[in-house]
């Protein structure tokens, strides 16, 4: 069996979990029934509730696991996460605003993340632009660092500033996760990343070469600075419709570039599809773990996502440093 | 003439100093030239406004009689392959993914690779020897293979120059003639190469041409006799040096301080 299939049944897999799997259990028999006909006893927790929250956690975390790909390839280091480049928390930020100012419609708070985010991909690839145009890789993790904790630390002065009644709407955005799912959100959060991510699939034979350096991109033909702006723009409005639709949610982009990476090798022809379904898969079984781990109450799935991701992460400092 | 330069100047934003000012260069089919000078006299940058990978603020470069900065990348890199002087990268890619990359210019950015290019491949490859290890992943190669692999690479593009940018820098004396031989065959096989390197003597045993680079300003242009000139060697690289005759090739001798025998 080709690698991808046998990610795509595993993603499939993952998705019927996240079906039968909540505050009421659904089992394999009734959940067939469901989505066979609307009349069935289970139809409207599943057809109304769950499936497009599976569907819509399963395209939001392919989005981040590509975006998290591509940034790797772009800034040539494993470590590159929407999360930890200051990007989700710059979308979080401008997002929070958003809704203290009541301009909370469906299409308003995805826009006003893609400001924040791009503002943060700037504000970090200046910092981090060390020694004239260098980008150090080291110090662009740092950097991410910097501005995710100017963005958290503004996200808390609009929380401070706004009304009871925004205030609210603010927190529940904040916890983020995927409870406000509807068919709805995932048109719109659709229609916000079809166009980025297929690009991002385009570059994947630029992204190859931006792995390499500058120098060596250009000089076999690739136009460097054309390409990064394209992936950058991309990378930002895939994170930015992320954030809108469940707030900020780490680690996602992490996990299964580099799992994947290990397995199918560094070509991104091959590694971005993959990287969707793994992405997906994995973060709709966080979402499921989120849901029932401590029923009825249900967590946060960046809590959830933190836990896996974290250790990897420091996994893979310790080798980036060594 | 394939690539020519005529008073070619480079200077960086807020530098002092060009880094390279004012220097022609003359590079036929079939040619292999040598470009030499101190650390820091303006050898990458030059290669770089040659290549059209820093603009020239003063001067015209043209490459087949047309202006370097009217070629698109993709158009150059068909026609010009550089191996850079210094090249890492994060990911394990394996040494044949590594040489299918000078494929890239030739290929669409979703069309997978035809038999021609498989078989570019496979000849850059073993043309440098490399085929062995083709399925070894780049961080497992010794120096010299390294090299190799990026060369293949290069000729995998089917380039009409080839540019090297010190590439003996960290090699030992054997895989530093493997590498002078091979080159030199590449040349001999209509093949032009411009050699950036700090090995004079190598340099003057293989290259037609030799262009010494000084503080940016060529400092002397010709056959390796007349660049290769005691005083003018000792002055550029403040070092008393002889030359000598060796094989009808000039070679250079650094003299010791006290000019005895060893203590």
């Amino acid at each position: 069996m080709k690698p991808i299939a046998g990610l795509a049944l595993l993603a499939l897999a993952a998705c019927v979990v996240g079906l039968a799997v909540g505050a009421t259990p659904v089992s394999l028999r009734a959940l067939v029934a469901a989505l066979a006909s609307s009349d069935a006893p289970a139809a409207d927790i599943v057809r109304d509730i769950r499936l497009p929250r599976v569907l819509l956690a399963f395209t939001v975390g392919g989005c981040l696991g590509v975006t998290g790909a591509a940034l790797q390839a772009l800034v040539r280091n494993p470590l590159a996460d929407p999360y930890l480049l200051g990007i989700s928390g710059g979308a979080g930020v401008a997002a929070v605003v958003a809704i203290a100012l009541g301009l909370d419609g469906v299409w308003g708070i995805p826009a006003a993340a893609f400001v924040g985010g791009l503002g943060a991909v700037a504000l970090v690839y200046r910092l981090s632009t060390v020694a004239g145009r260098r980008l150090d890789p080291h110090v662009l993790v740092l950097a991410g660092v910097v501005v995710s904790a100017f963005t958290g630390a503004l996200i808390s002065a609009v929380l401070t500033l706004s009304p009871a009644e925004q205030l609210r709407n603010v927190f529940l955005w904040l916890l983020g996760g995927f409870s406000g799912a509807s068919w709805r959100t995932l048109v719109v959060f659709s229609v916000y990343a079809g166009l980025p991510l297929l690009a991002l699939f385009a570059a994947a034979r630029s992204l190859d070469l931006l792995s390499l350096g500058t120098e060596s991109a250009q000089s076999l033909g690739l136009d460097a600075a054309r390409s990064r702006r394209l992936i950058y723009l991309a990378s930002s409005l895939l994170t930015a419709a992320s954030v809108a639709v469940c707030g900020v949610v780490g680690f996602v982009g992490l996990v299964a570039p580099h799992v994947l990476r290990s397995l199918l090798g560094p070509a991104h022809r091959r590694l971005l599809p993959a990287v969707f379904l793994g992405s997906g898969g994995f973060l709709v079984l966080a979402d499921a773990v989120a849901r029932t781990v401590v029923r009825p109450i249900e967590l946060p799935v960046g809590v959830v996502t933190a836990l896996v991701g974290v250790p990897l992460f420091a996994m893979l400092l310790r080798r980036a440093l060594r | 003439m394939i690539l020519q330069a005529d008073a070619a100047t480079v200077r960086y934003p807020g530098a002092a100093e060009p880094a390279v000012l004012g220097v022609d260069l003359r590079l036929g089919p079939g040619e292999l030239v040598a470009l030499v000078g101190p650390n820091g006299c303006g050898k990458t940058s030059l290669v770089h406004g040659l290549l059209g990978l820093v603009p020239l603020s003063g001067g015209v470069v043209t490459l087949d009689q047309r202006p370097i900065a009217h070629w698109s990348r993709k158009e150059l890199a068909q026609r010009v392959a550089l191996v850079p002087q210094r090249e890492d990268t994060p990911f394990s890619w394996r040494v044949e993914d590594m040489v299918g990359f000078g494929r890239y210019a030739r290929l669409g950015p979703l069309s997978p690779m035809t038999d021609h290019d498989r078989r570019a491949v496979d000849q850059a490859l073993a043309r440098c020897d490399a085929t062995a290890f083709r399925r070894r992943t780049v961080e497992t190669l010794s120096g010299g293979e390294w090299q190799r692999v990026r060369i293949a690479r290069a000729l995998a593009q089917e380039p009409a120059l080839l540019v090297l940018d010190e590439p003996t820098a960290s090699l030992d004396l054997g895989h530093e003639m493997e590498l002078f031989e091979l080159v030199a065959e590449l040349v001999k096989d209509g093949l032009s190469a411009l050699v950036v390197t700090h090995h004079l003597n190598l340099a003057a045993r293989y290259a037609g041409r030799m262009l010494l680079l000084d503080r940016g300003r060529v400092a002397a242009v010709g056959t390796p006799a007349q660049v290769m000139r005691a005083e003018l060697l000792s002055s550029i690289f403040r070092w008393p040096v002889g030359v000598v005759a060796l094989e009808g090739a000039p070679h250079v001798v650094p003299e010791r301080r006290d000019a005895g025998p060893g203590r």
